[in-house]
């Protein structure tokens, strides 16, 4: 109990100064759109006073304020529960327009991470057992070479494929216009026929690391001793299989809480491809436009997410593999 | 050079990784003496198919195809060698420092790598790049690789410690060689194998965030990359929509395929080539 504080302790203060830090670099791009609004009032005649009151009122910062008040500002609204709000789409929290995207992106990837990680997984046993033979060698190349692909350039083949050449999926939105969101049948047929060619970019893209991962353990756990031993107790190959599979998977758990960092930096090209309205595709529009309270909230989101989701894979794998002691 | 050329004859998939490879390396070299300058905007020829003057055919002002790939590639590959460089230089130093001094500098550079491990790399690259502008190679190789030597450094360092224990490093102390030395000629060669296959690794992983910066169109199109050209591609050209203009879709996804086959093929290669447990009878 008292590991669990300590390491909740260490995540938060890794997420005070990655995000402070953040917050610097942020204010360090060119285009400033607090100066940009400034001097767009001061030419439209008002006086400097006037201009800075104006852009105060609307966007809630002061344009000449140094950085370091805006950081202020910024944490104790922060410690308030308060994100600030857009830039682009003024007066907007920036926790609704995060709240918004999430779901799209959390079920999303979700979906796309078991199911790759499924597939990773089958093929990686199927070319563990098949070693040395082509059809091993040649899962390995396809999964590697379906890895190093980059996301957007899957996502750019499929789209073409499925929307320009066969019509077949539609090219963005999460659902249709005619829908509702909710739990009726015609919303969640529409969502699933949307989200399926960003999953699908998921899974192709995912299950190569998976594939690859699960060969190594799997080949280290056939070669252990109690593979041996059960394997001379005259044991089912379908209980000798149980105890591989297992065995051989317990080391990939923490790597798929880890991968969930990967997934979301994936998302912003994959949802940006696909105009899904989920955190990638918020985050990249808001990079465009120099929105920095949603860039802000989006990168604390992400890495939130990340920190806690190793946090949290840290002590299931105490759990699930008792060998390992820390 | 007998056992390479076997290691890599034993699957032909090795071979076309390798041909791949050099393909790319010599457009990226010869590219720019071939065409120095840029091509032309032809309103005549605006998608036109390939042929013997547009091997690829032309783009959406009429520029030829072929040569924006091939004056792509040097700045594709070169960003992508020296980002993949600076990164294994980096995890390598921090991984040996952490693991060989122990003590106070281990928890000090591994707090660090904690940090890098756990922020999102590519959205702090994404963050680095719009900030600092993807000015000059060098400037562009440094923020590819700012996030993500974590992952090498972690994996150094523990690999150094179980070298340390071993006994012809006892041996060598036991010599009154200093310490330098032994780092230097007895652990450093032990993890060569592992740090030139991760040099294969941050290839990719480079030339898919390079690429994609440039894709997603946060940074100014200030070089000629793969990136800018799937940008217009599936955006403001419209050529995605049209059978037409199929060709300027194709070309820089087809480039940026067939330059990840090659290299993961290759590594695969070299992956048996430095590391000889691997080998297997035949």
């Amino acid at each position: 109990m008292n590991k669990l504080v300590k390491r909740l302790g260490s995540s938060f203060l890794i997420i005070v100064i990655v995000t402070t830090m953040t917050f610097f670099l942020i204010r360090l791009m060119p285009g400033n759109p607090y100066q940009v609004m400034y001097h767009q009032f001061l030419m439209q005649g008002m006086n400097a006073q006037q201009a800075q009151d104006q852009v105060r009122s609307i966007l809630n910062v002061s344009p000449n304020q140094p950085v370091w008040q805006q950081f202020i500002q910024w944490f104790t609204d922060l410690l308030h529960g308060s994100l600030g709000t857009s830039i682009q789409e003024t007066g907007v929290p920036v926790t609704e327009l995060i709240f918004n995207a999430l779901p799209w992106t959390l079920v999303t990837v979700s979906i796309g991470l078991l199911l790759s990680f499924v597939i990773g997984i089958v093929l990686g046993v199927i070319s563990a057992t098949k070693r040395n033979s082509w059809l091993s060698g040649m899962i390995d190349n396809i999964g590697s070479i379906a890895h190093a692909v980059p996301a957007y350039v899957t996502a750019v083949a499929l789209l073409y494929l499925f929307n320009v050449v066969w019509h077949i999926f539609p090219s963005s939105g999460a659902y249709g216009i005619m829908d509702t969101p909710g739990l009726n049948w015609s919303f969640i047929s529409s969502f699933l026929y949307h989200m399926a060619l960003p999953v699908s970019t998921y899974v192709l893209t995912g299950f190569g690391s998976w594939e690859l991962a699960m060969k190594s353990t799997t080949i280290t756990v056939i070669n252990d001793d109690f593979m041996m031993a059960a394997r001379l107790r005259g044991l089912t190959r379908q209980t000798q299989m149980r105890y591989l599979g297992w065995n051989s998977i317990l080391p990939l758990f923490t790597g798929f809480m880890l991968s969930l960092g990967g997934m979301f930096g994936g998302s912003i090209f994959i949802e940006g491809t696909y105009s899904f309205p989920g955190i990638g595709a918020l985050f990249a529009t808001s990079i465009g436009s120099r929105d920095y309270p949603v860039m802000e909230g989006c990168f604390l989101l992400t890495t939130t997410t990340i920190i806690l989701a190793n946090v949290i894979a840290d002590m299931f794998y105490t759990k699930l593999d008792p060998r390992i002691v820390d | 050079m007998k056992t390479t050329w076997k290691i890599l004859r034993r699957r032909p998939s090795r071979i076309v990784g390798l041909i791949l490879l050099i393909f790319f390396t010599l457009m990226a070299i010869f590219g720019p003496l071939l065409y120095p300058n840029m091509t032309a905007v032809n309103s005549q020829q605006i998608y036109a198919a390939p042929s013997i003057h547009h091997l690829l055919g032309t783009d959406y002002a009429g520029r030829d195809i072929w040569v924006q790939i091939v004056q792509g590639a040097q700045n594709v590959m070169f960003v992508a060698a020296l980002g993949a460089l600076f990164t294994i230089v980096i995890g390598t130093v921090v991984g040996l420092a952490a693991g060989y001094l122990g003590s106070i500098v281990d928890s000090i550079l591994m707090r660090i790598t904690d940090i890098f491990l756990t922020v999102p790399s590519i959205t702090l690259t994404i963050i680095l790049a719009v900030t600092i502008g993807l000015t000059n190679y060098f400037v562009m190789a440094a923020i590819l690789s700012f996030a993500s030597w974590g992952g090498l450094a972690r994996a150094i360092r523990s690999m150094v410690m179980s070298v340390r224990e071993r006994s012809f490093v006892e041996v060598s102390l036991g010599l009154g060689l200093s310490r330098a030395r032994i780092l230097m000629l007895d652990v450093l060669p032990n993890l060569l194998p592992y740090i030139i296959v991760h040099l294969m690794l941050a290839l990719t992983s480079t030339v898919y965030a390079e690429v994609g910066l440039f894709y997603l169109g946060v940074v100014p199109f200030k070089a000629d990359n793969w990136g800018v050209m799937l940008n217009y591609a599936t955006g403001g050209s419209g050529a995605m929509y049209s059978t037409q203009s199929i060709m300027f879709l194709l070309s820089p996804i087809l480039a940026i395929v067939l330059l990840q086959t090659g290299i993961v093929l290759t590594s695969d290669a070299v992956n048996e080539i430095v590391d000889p447990r691997l080998r297997t009878a035949g």
